[in-house]
C-alpha cells in the first residue's frame, strides 16, 4: 500500500475538512439522513441574510421568476378538474456559470478567499465545477476541478463534456 | 519517427491513477473492472512525442507527468439528430392552446 492508495487518501479526509474550513461535519450529523444545517451554519458564522449578501456582490442569484402562461394553461387543460397549478420558473440557468450552483460556490470560494487560500479544489460531475471556476476567477484564485466525464472507452456524455469545456480556463 | 510536439503546446495528457485491483470497495463491479484514469490538460514543459511520457504545467500552475495523449484535442461532443418523436409536439401543444383560444 502506498501512501496515494484509495484507502489511505480516504481515511485522511474527515482530518483534511476539519484543517481546511474548521469544520467537524461528524458533529452535525444526527441520524442516517438527517443533517442540523441550523447548528453548521450559526457555528460557522453564516447566515441566510449574510449568505445573500455575498451572492449579491458576487453576481449570483436575485434570478428572473418567470411565469409560464402556455405551460400553466396546458397544465389545466391535461390536469384532472379542480387541478393544475399556476407555473412559475425560476430561472437558475441566469446565474453567471448558467445553474444555482453558484449560490454554493459563492460561499465556498469567498469563506477559501477569507481564510487566505491560494485557490480551491472540487470535485464534480459538471456544474459544480464550473460555478466554482467563475467564482474562483472572480475572487482571483487558483482552482482546480476533477470531473469524472469520460467511460473507459473514452466516451463522455454530451451534457458532461459541455460542462468539461466549460470548466476548462480560457 | 512521430512527431515531436513543441514546448509550450496545449495537450492532454494521460495516467491511470488506480489500477482495476486498487479501486474504491463502493465502486459497482463493473467499474472495478476498469482501472481509473486521469486525462488533464496543459502546456507542455520540453519537446515530446505522442504516445510518450511527457510534463505539463496546468493553467493553476501545477506540473504533472503523463503519457502524452493529444495535441490540442478538439471539442467533438454534440446532440445528434432530432428525434422524431419529439419533432411534433409543438403542433399538438399549440393547436390545444388555439382550441381554447389561448393563442390564435
Amino acid at each position: 500500500m502506498s501512501a496515494g492508495d484509495y484507502e489511505t487518501v480516504m481515511g485522511q479526509r474527515a482530518a483534511i475538512m476539519r484543517d481546511s474550513c474548521g469544520i467537524d461535519y461528524a458533529k452535525y450529523t444526527t441520524g442516517v439522513l438527517a443533517f442540523d444545517y441550523e447548528r453548521l451554519f450559526a457555528d460557522t458564522g453564516y447566515d441566510v441574510v449574510s449568505a445573500s449578501s455575498i451572492q449579491r456582490r458576487t453576481g449570483v442569484g436575485q434570478t428572473p421568476l418567470v411565469e409560464l402562461h402556455n405551460i400553466t394553461a396546458l397544465a389545466r387543460i391535461l390536469a384532472p378538474a379542480g387541478k393544475g397549478a399556476r407555473i412559475l420558473l425560476k430561472d437558475e440557468a441566469a446565474n453567471p456559470s448558467g445553474s444555482f450552483k453558484d449560490r454554493r460556490a459563492s460561499l465556498s470560494v469567498h469563506e477559501a478567499k477569507r481564510r487566505g487560500y491560494t485557490g480551491v479544489v472540487a470535485a464534480t460531475s459538471g456544474n459544480y465545477g464550473a460555478a466554482v471556476a467563475s467564482q474562483a476567477a472572480r475572487a482571483g484564485l487558483h482552482c482546480i476541478v476533477v470531473q469524472e466525464a469520460f467511460d473507459s472507452a473514452g466516451i463522455a456524455q454530451p451534457e458532461i463534456a459541455e460542462k468539461t469545456r466549460a470548466c476548462e480556463p480560457r | 519517427m512521430a512527431e515531436r510536439i513543441p514546448q509550450g503546446a496545449l495537450v492532454d495528457i494521460h495516467r491511470c491513477v488506480l489500477q482495476t485491483g486498487e479501486r474504491a470497495p463502493r465502486v459497482p463491479d463493473d467499474t472495478r473492472q476498469v482501472p481509473l484514469e486521469m486525462r488533464v490538460k496543459g502546456f507542455l514543459v520540453s519537446p515530446a512525442a505522442p504516445g510518450e511520457m511527457a510534463e505539463i504545467i496546468t493553467p493553476a500552475g501545477r506540473r504533472l507527468r503523463g503519457t502524452l495523449a493529444a495535441v490540442n484535442p478538439a471539442y467533438t461532443h454534440g446532440f445528434g439528430a432530432p428525434l422524431p418523436e419529439l419533432s411534433g409536439i409543438g403542433g399538438e401543444v399549440r393547436a390545444m392552446l388555439r382550441e381554447q383560444g389561448i393563442i390564435k
